[in-house]
């Protein structure tokens, strides 16, 4: 946030604990791309490691949620600050369910490894749009940290982007399914697996609509682009 | 400069202007007040919010000093240039100060004082509206057996009250206070605040204050005032939540005194 | 800095704290025991006088004292037309000058604080208030007592209500202006008219102190001897006709005091000891009153 507070304890708490996202952020990153990589190399071992991430990753979105309470009790705050704090708040939720995703992707994966697959099936779409939505992903966070509404912007519409190739995998897996009946079970877990992709670049937008939120105190979740437009004018 | 309303006014302020001798304590104040809600006015000391306050019911004209200009229409009349007796203005529009002055009389006589000055009641009336007043003040409970004592055998916050008794007592329109809360404790406090909401079904309120979270919990509008100038009005939830000056949102998240 | 570093500073912080506290402290035992003397100094004098009074008025003061006339030299009799006239006089002087110095201390702190009147009014008050009370006797003398060609008790009274007033606007204006000004906003506040803020309000609030006022008004005129020496002169006989020269207990002092007879100067100590007790009186009872109606 640009200007100090006269409290500047109320000003190290607020940086405390939007740093305190930015690095759950940053793990959450890393398992997306641990669970590509498990997926893409059969790797049972990385698989695991993402399991474990988990663990801390839950830890401190509770550790967080308290952080904000106790901001929120002490400080009573208002206006720009109160909705920074309540989208932090959001934020955490949202990158929480981000690294549940990285997880299902995970498990999936090894579910895959043990099965032995097919080779041929496209997992190296997965690839490109894992990567996309992990990048997605990390400009939301870079994005959140500026308060870049034009940022937030680009980020609305490269999710659309991310929709339609979910839906042009679809496709592509009923084709394959019906060739070769042998390779359902593969590929519902591939389609799962696209699923939480496709979640993932979701909650991406969610937060670029945090940022709208923040700064022009306009909540523009589950509204048109037309709408967006005029909130940020 | 920013007026908003969604009800009837009852007072507006056009293009105000108030001068301490030569200084320029507030400069063209336009605003309305909405009937029968609060509205707080919020600012740094020195912001002009209790000089305006003061103007609405003629207080001002006790200091030779101090003069006015510009028009405030109480009910479409402007009360700055009207010919009649200022003494009436003040029946319709009350004031409790930030420190509690009960009267040096009984509790009785002290809410019966104003009420005489204007109406004739026979003793039975006069005690039902006594009794009305200290009840509406939250305070009934508390005195009703010792009506006869001195109004300053009350502690700070039930003074306090007497005072907003004394001046619901005469059925005024509009009730202004200055910063009623200050000189109480926290529990005190909160029963005037508790009043001040259910006042707000029979009369107009406005409250002055500096603290913010009491403006943000008692009021239906704010004012956000510096340096004598109107910089923000509207509904206390967007002010609180989505001010639209970058002035006032710097007031109230305390980015500045 | 090093640990023994700190604790010898920490000490030595302690002995300059100690050094100076025993200093400050002998200074204050040797300004106490100066301040006890010159108070027991000055009580001592005053209850010599005291007790002086007492001793030799006791002794004169009887029955007779109280209902017997002025008698002449080495004759029976007491002090009976004194008192009367003395009541009289001070009450009369005090009913005619407490109204109009309050009605003036009331126009000095509420209606005209700072104008050139009351500018004026205050400098003439000051003036007056510490004027020689034989030069108020004389110039009632000139103005009454000349013009109607005879002393009386009337003269006496317009004398001593000239001390009476300026007192009296002294304390009614400054019991007023201690009336907090919040107190007059909330009743203006109400509505009310400027004459009953000051009548119901203010007055009310300042009642303990003005009525302080008065009576203190009262104990300083009860004992004044030069302006009845001018006016009411004084009376061997009773009379109850304020046209007519009047006794008093100071002039009647006064003049048995001087004079070399034994019978008139018990008289005068029981004179003395009457006054005394009765000025002591009101300064307690004033005293008193103020400190009930403070609370």
């Amino acid at each position: 946030m640009p200007d100090k507070h006269l409290s500047s304890q109320f000003d190290s708490e607020l940086n405390g604990v939007s740093s305190r996202v930015m690095e759950l952020g940053g793990l959450v990153e890393s398992q997306i791309r641990q669970a590509i990589y498990a997926l893409s190399q059969f790797s049972i071992e990385v698989a695991d490691q993402v399991v474990e991430t988990e663990v801390r990753v839950n830890a401190m979105e509770i550790e967080i949620d308290r952080e904000l309470s106790s901001i929120i009790a002490r400080r009573q705050p208002t206006a720009r600050d109160l909705r920074l704090l309540i989208a932090i708040s959001k934020t955490t939720a949202n990158l929480e369910r981000v690294g549940d995703e990285a997880n299902k992707i995970a498990r999936m994966a090894k579910s895959i490894a043990h099965s032995g697959t097919p080779r041929s099936l496209p997992t190296l779409d997965l690839r490109v749009s894992a990567d996309m939505a992990s990048g997605l992903l990390r400009k939301a966070l870079d994005a959140f940290a500026r308060l870049d509404t034009v940022a937030a912007v680009a980020i609305l519409k490269e999710d659309d982007l991310l929709d339609q190739e979910f839906d042009g995998f679809v496709r592509k897996l009923i084709t394959y399914m019906m060739e070769d009946p042998r390779t359902i079970s593969t590929s519902l877990d591939l389609l799962f697996i696209a699923k939480a992709i496709e979640r993932i670049g979701d909650h991406a937008k969610n937060i670029a609509e945090f940022i709208i939120y923040i700064v022009k105190g306009e909540d523009v979740r589950h509204a048109t682009a037309e709408q967006v437009e005029s909130a940020l004018k | 400069m920013q007026t908003a309303t969604t009800n009837a006014s009852k007072i507006s302020v056009k293009d105000l202007n108030f001068y301490y001798g030569k200084f320029h304590a507030l400069k063209g104040i336009n605003m309305e007040i909405p009937e029968k809600k609060v509205t707080a006015f919020i600012g740094p000391s020195g912001c002009g919010k209790s000089t305006l306050l003061r103007i609405f019911n003629r207080m001002f004209e006790l200091y030779p000093e101090q003069r006015a200009e510009g028009q405030i229409l109480l009910d479409g009349e402007n009360l700055l240039t009207s010919k009649k007796d200022v003494a009436l203005l003040r029946a319709k529009v009350g004031m409790v100060f930030q420190k509690p002055t009960p009267f040096p009389m009984s509790i009785y006589d002290n809410i019966t004082f104003g009420v005489k000055l204007f109406e004739d009641l026979n003793t039975t009336d006069m005690e039902e509206r006594v009794e009305w007043a200290l009840r509406k003040a939250a305070l009934w409970s508390e005195v009703k057996d010792k009506l006869n004592q001195s109004g300053s055998s009350l502690s700070g916050g039930q003074q306090q009250r007497l005072c907003i008794a004394r001046g619901i007592a005469i059925k005024p329109e509009v009730l202004l206070l200055d910063e009623p809360c200050s000189a109480l404790d926290p529990i005190s406090t909160s029963k005037v605040e508790e009043l001040i909401t259910e006042l707000k079904n029979d009369y107009t309120v406005v409250i002055v204050t500096h603290n913010m979270q009491q403006a943000a919990r008692c009021s239906d509008y704010t004012a956000y005032m510096y340096l004598g100038d109107l910089m923000e009005f509207g509904a206390t939830e967007d002010i609180f939540f989505k001010p639209k000056r970058k002035e006032t949102e710097d007031y109230i998240t305390g980015r500045f005194g | 800095m090093t640990t023994s570093e700190m604790l010898l500073k920490a000490s030595a912080l302690e002995a300059t704290r100690s050094a100076k506290y025993a200093k400050r402290k002998r200074v204050n035992q040797i300004a106490l025991v100066l301040a006890l003397g010159a108070m027991a100094f000055g009580l001592f004098w005053l209850f010599w006088i005291l007790f002086e009074t007492i001793r030799l008025g006791i002794d004169g003061l009887n029955i007779a004292t109280l209902t017997q006339m002025t008698p002449p030299p080495n004759d029976e009799g007491g002090l009976a037309n004194a008192i009367y006239g003395s009541l009289l006089m001070v009450t009369l002087a005090t009913c005619v000058g407490a109204p109009i110095g309050i009605m003036a201390g009331i126009y000095l702190a509420e209606y005209d604080p700072k104008g050139w009147l009351s500018s004026a009014t205050r400098f003439v008050n000051d003036i007056l208030l510490s004027a020689p009370s034989i030069v108020i006797g004389l110039f009632v003398y000139a103005v009454v007592v000349s013009r109607f060609k005879s002393f009386s008790g009337w003269a006496g009274i317009v004398a001593l209500a000239l001390i009476v007033i300026p007192v009296v606007i002294r304390t009614t204006e400054n019991m007023l202006q201690l009336v907090p000004a919040g107190l007059r906003e909330a009743a203006y506040a109400l509505g009310t008219p400027k004459w009953k803020v000051i009548l119901s309000i203010t007055l009310k609030a300042a009642r303990a102190g003005v009525i302080t006022g008065v009576m203190l008004a009262v104990a300083r005129i009860a004992g004044e001897t030069a302006p009845l020496l001018f006016t009411a002169l004084s009376n061997q006989f009773w009379t109850s006709s304020l046209s007519q020269p009047m006794a008093s207990l100071p002039v009647t002092i006064f003049k048995f005091a001087m004079s070399p007879y034994e019978n008139w100067q018990k008289l005068a100590w029981a004179g003395v000891f009457l006054i005394t007790v009765a000025v002591l009186g009101l300064n307690i009872l004033a005293r008193a009153w103020a400190g009930k109606n403070k609370g």
